[in-house]
């Protein structure tokens, strides 16, 4: 029965990969309504787009601000937003972008290219920001973070619909860097007026206006009726902070909320259901799933070590009993959803004799195991629970585990300043493979700006550069496989799996949309709701 | 109790491993302004709190103020809603056990009463969920919902079980007590009806007792609503306080215990009042 | 009167057993358990439901339930123990100091008992631990220093009470010190209260370490306390519920065992004492 669940997921999956599809609309479009959205993975935090860091906040801010380009969920391609058309000089370091005139923000003010200027340099600025890793390839820009310089030389202003970015070194896929988290336009006239205040009143130039955010309880946004492309469909948007899972379920049947992000234990309640199982969408995300060690711990510079690692746990196992085969066993870093997969990677097999014969070289064995204390948080996918799953494995082998139960924040603070020896966590929502390597494992980078494990290796480091300046697409790939593969032979990271994301929606409901980015980032400016919804 | 109030460094990191790491330290240190002295620390936190300035949350950015505005709500709805039907109740069960002592009734309501001190309330409520949320599908199982009165029900009955169990106790126990007073033996033998003696003389001479505990109680109510909120997903002060200790926002959780400990000396004290009131043999110096 | 007896002593007899089940099942833990409560987590058997050679089902990590509710009636009633220890004595010395000395002293201690009274325990637990973080070591300071209010309270009544009678008076008179004054002829007429205090004070101690292990700032996993287990199951009451049903029961039949227990200890030891 499971098996046979497994290969109609499989399936399932694959269609979605082939083509892509949305879910189809038969009927016309109907403005009015709320939609009421869960927030399944906890309080986003700061909501002010510079201090977003994580998907929690994004899923609520990318729908009151705008970004230059969007990426195109079905192709995984930039497509304009603010800026209408863009050019890039010959060499490809310079990038042109012409705005949308007449663009208007919340507060009625016109959004032209010196809010752009601003609101770069703000995301730059270490007071500001918490994403200042976001344009390092600027020219100037890392001057600017660091305060040696009081503006960023390679962002001109042409004039008031015309902006263009300098870049210091080639890189293929600038474009998605003003599609990224932190890339939003703030409106500068309110900014430098209200301050600090800015974060309670959030004024973008989205789809939807911000009206309040209850810590805990939710948040909730109206249409902007001046929406550049068009009011959108529905007339409020309200995001429910709504973590437990299993409390989310009897929300859903009670038709309380219009949509669910499905956790593997509440699975089967959905998909056994006549009418909701029709209603599901199951995407493969561009999320790795992986605990992270870090380099600067002694006894974790071994390779054999963390080789011994990987080689011990039958994620398999794992993914099919803790996470009711919801995932794919990661063979590496990118996902197969992302364009850089490597399909003839083989990774780690389940193998506990190598990874006891490996122990023993370095040293170690059950009767003289190797201490390691991981962090996790609650989360039953790649939280402690999945720990404490793995722990029989390691222990066979030669580890000794500690599990140690914290929140994502708190995880991040430790690791932001490399107070830890491992941690289980999940990364990605980055369509270019290129920055989701370099992201984490260039040696330029410093540990808060993502290279978490402070993981070196001037090979890797090669290919990633080769890789970010080739134009060729099959020959950055073969740079990118390269790259890759080193990563896994290292072993800075035990591969666990790269997720799926399942998610249901009632009945009413039209224009979900399935994004491997992230499910939860729907374009809810497309989505409207039909007339036997209970909040039509 | 103030000493636990003031931010300090040691504090902030919420666990001590981080209190260890001087980078961190410093990063909070300069963030907050915890890189003054901390009798200056201790000055400005006491003074703002005077001025009813709780300080600013660290991992929001609200000011903590703000964010106890937003979740009082549904904390202090589900307080009032169970201390209300849990009293009635109480007393009336109590009361029913003491009038028919010794009958079935009283031994129902007594079992009932000592496994309702006994049974930790987030299982109370989790299998409260289970059966009338989950299985019959009854009333919603958590959230707060449209702000409807069905979404408080099961938190409501889940917070008063216990105070229900107390209060019977209570009260049978103050009404056999009372029942064993001259006056009540004097009324008797006055002839006047056993109603009368009942509810107007026996009742009205326990209720002494029975507010008093009632009273006190409703602190403790007020201090389990971090325990339903928790197990009922409601957006209220307890889980506030939950959220903000995991993830060490001290601001936060000291904002929130300096909230539910004026609640408490507030409630202790009007009770002592109303006890005054009362019962006019007791003064207070 | 005598049926009135009868009923008490069989509140006593109830509780007894049911004390000594749950502490024989803690001692004795190792022996009967038919699998390791950390180790023995087997993902092949994950979720079972209970039958079998699964008593009372497996957890997520196939982990046999019946197994870690054994472990955790140790941990309970080890945490229920040592902090209760910690509560009465202090609770014991400061009510005999208080009752005993009288004038400043006792009003300071009495204003300090009334002042911890006035937050409820859970408030005062929660704010210890979110200053020194979660673990056992710091659930044994959270409760043991936080919950010896009513052991003060009623050791400082009963303290006062004995202090005038004349056993003591003449005591006094014949020249005994103060401390063989306290240890020979207060305390031992004092006990009774204070056993019964205790007993029950175990109950909300072991009620409130599951408490605070299911709010996630008690014990932390994989140990196998209740509230842990409980808070795990959560995610998994739609498909197991055997996961939160089975350790909630234990944790109330413990919890009932003290509470019947001190109930019934209350009456035999100290008869004047009314329900608070």
């Amino acid at each position: 029965m499971k098996k046979l669940k497994i290969f109609a997921l499989l399936f399932l999956c694959l269609l979605v990969l082939a083509n892509g599809i949305s879910v189809e609309a038969a009927e016309e479009e109907r403005y009015g309504g709320t939609l009421i959205f869960p927030l399944a993975y906890g309080s986003p935090g700061y909501l002010d787009p510079a201090e977003v860091t994580r998907v929690e906040g994004e899923i609520i801010t990318s729908n009151i601000f705008d970004r230059l380009v969007r990426i195109d969920p079905e192709t995984l391609t930039p497509v304009p937003l603010i800026a209408e058309s863009w050019d890039v000089s010959d060499d490809g370091l310079e990038y042109t972008f012409y705005l949308h005139e007449g663009i208007k923000f919340h507060d009625g003010s016109e959004l032209t290219a010196s809010d752009v200027k601003f609101s770069f340099e703000r995301v730059m600025n270490p007071d500001e920001s918490l994403n200042t890793d976001l344009l390092h390839n600027v020219e100037g820009a890392r001057e600017f973070r660091d305060g040696e310089s009081d503006y960023i030389s390679g962002i001109e202003v042409i004039n008031d619909y015309e902006i263009k970015l300098t870049l210091e070194s080639l890189d293929v896929d600038f474009l998605l860097t003003v599609a990224r988290r932190g890339s939003e336009i703030v409106p500068e006239e309110a900014v430098t007026e209200l301050g600090d205040d800015f974060s309670d009143y959030l004024i973008g130039s989205g789809p939807f206006k911000f009206v309040s955010w209850i810590e805990g309880a939710a948040a909730e946004l109206e249409a902007f009726d001046d929406y550049f492309r068009g009011r959108p469909y529905l007339d409020r948007l309200i995001f429910r902070d709504m973590e437990e899972a299993a409390a989310r379920v009897p929300s859903f049947l009670a038709e309380e909320i219009d949509f669910d992000i499905v956790f593997p234990a509440q699975f089967e309640i959905y998909a056994e259901d006549p009418v909701h199982g029709d209603n599901m969408v199951i995407v493969p995300e561009l999320w790795t799933r992986h605990v992270h060690f870090n380099l600067e711990v002694e006894k974790l510079q071994d390779k054999r070590v963390r080789q011994a690692f990987n080689y011990a746990v039958d994620k398999e196992l794992i993914i099919d009993r803790l996470v009711d085969g919801m995932a794919f066993p990661a063979t590496g870093w990118l996902p197969e959803s992302s364009p850089g997969f490597n399909p003839d990677l083989v990774g780690y097999d389940y193998d506990p004799e190598k990874a006891a014969s490996l122990m023993e070289e370095a040293g170690y064995s059950p009767d003289n195991p190797l201490e390691l204390e991981i962090f996790g948080t609650t989360s039953p996918h790649f939280g402690v629970p999945i720990i404490e799953a793995m722990t029989p494995f390691l222990e066979e082998v030669g580890f000794d585990i500690t599990p140690v139960q914290m929140e994502g924040a708190t995880i991040s603070d430790y690791r932001m300043v490399g107070d830890f020896e491992a941690y289980i966590q999940s990364h990605g929502g980055e369509i270019s493979p290129v920055e989701y390597l370099r992201k984490h494992f260039w040696s330029g980078l410093s540990r808060s700006e993502g290279r978490w494990s402070m993981y070196e290796n001037p090979e890797f480091d090669e290919y990633i550069e080769l890789a970010m300046r080739t134009i060729d697409e099959e020959e950055r790939l073969e740079y990118v496989h390269r790259a890759e593969e080193i990563i896994v032979e290292d072993a800075p990271v035990f591969f666990y799996n790269y997720s799926q994301a399942v998610g249901v929606f009632q009945p009413w409901v039209h224009g979900i949309v399935e994004n491997p980015l992230e499910l939860s980032l729907q374009p809810f400016e497309n989505i409207w709701v039909d007339d036997s919804s209970p909040r039509k | 109790m103030l000493n636990i109030l003031p931010g300090d460094a040691a504090l902030l990191a919420g666990d001590p491993r981080a209190a260890q790491n001087p980078e961190i330290m410093d990063a909070m240190r300069a963030r907050w302004g915890l890189d003054q002295p901390i009798h200056i620390r201790y000055a400005t936190y006491i003074t703002n709190l005077i001025r009813g300035d709780l300080g600013i949350s660290y991992r929001t950015g609200n000011t903590v103020n703000r964010l106890i505005v937003l979740n009082f709500p549904p904390t202090i709805r589900i307080v009032i809603l169970s201390f209300i039907f849990s009293t009635i109740l109480g007393i009336s069960l109590g009361f029913i056990a003491a009038v028919k002592h010794g009958s079935a009734a009283d031994i129902g309501s007594m079992i009932f009463s000592i496994f309702g001190i006994s049974a930790p309330r987030f299982w109370i409520g989790l299998m409260l969920m289970y059966y009338f949320a989950v299985n019959l599908r009854l009333l919603p199982a958590s959230g707060l919902g449209d702000g409807s009165i069905s979404y408080l029900i099961l938190p409501s009955v889940t917070l008063g079980i216990p105070l229900i169990a107390l209060l019977a106790r209570t009260t049978r126990a103050s009404v056999l007590d009372v029942m064993k007073e001259d006056y009540v033996r004097t009324a008797r033998s006055k002839g006047l009806s056993e109603r009368t003696v009942k509810f107007k003389h026996i009742f009205r001479n326990a209720l002494i007792s029975i507010i008093t505990i009632a009273g006190l109680q409703l602190g403790t109510l007020l201090a389990t609503t971090v325990i339903v909120e928790e197990v009922f997903s409601l957006p209220g002060l307890g889980r506030l306080i939950i959220r903000s200790i995991h993830r060490r926002d001290i601001p936060a959780v000291q904002g929130v215990i300096f909230v539910f400990a004026l609640g408490f000396i507030i409630i202790n004290l009007s009770v002592d009042l109303l006890y005054a009131y009362l019962d006019p043999q007791i003064k207070y110096d | 009167m005598k049926g009135f007896f009868k009923k008490l002593n069989l509140q006593l007899i109830i509780g007894t057993i049911l004390v000594l089940i749950v502490a024989l099942a803690a001692i004795f833990a190792p022996y009967i358990a038919p699998f390791d409560p950390i180790k023995d987590a087997n993902l092949l058997f994950s979720l079972e439901a209970p039958g079998g050679e699964f008593i009372l089902g497996t957890d997520v990590q196939g982990r046999d339930i019946f197994s870690r509710i054994l472990f955790g009636a140790r941990l309970s009633l080890m945490i229920g123990i040592i902090t209760q220890s910690i509560n009465t004595l202090i609770g014991t010395t400061l009510g005999l100091i208080a009752g005993f000395a009288g004038g400043k002293i006792d009003a300071l201690i009495v204003n300090l008992t009334n002042m911890m009274l006035s937050i409820p325990a859970l408030i005062l637990a929660l704010a210890i631990i979110s200053a020194i973080g979660p673990n056992i070591i710091n659930i044994f300071i959270a409760l043991g220093f936080t919950m010896w209010t009513w052991t003060c309270r009623v050791t400082r009544a009963q303290t006062m009470a004995v202090k005038e009678k004349t056993y003591v008076e003449s005591a006094r008179a014949l020249g005994s010190s103060r401390i063989r004054i306290i240890f020979r002829h207060i305390l031992p007429n004092i006990l009774g209260p204070i056993v019964v205090i205790a007993t029950l004070g175990t109950a909300s101690a072991i009620l409130m370490e599951a408490s605070l292990s299911f709010l996630g700032v008690g014990v932390q996993p994989p140990n196998p306390s209740w509230g842990v287990m409980m808070s795990r199951g959560r995610e998994h009451l739609w498909t197991a519920p055997w996961y939160i049903i089975y350790p909630g029961i234990a944790l109330v039949i413990t919890v009932l065992g003290l509470n019947l227990m001190g109930d019934g200890l209350r009456d035999i030891l100290d008869p004047h004492y009314k329900t608070k």
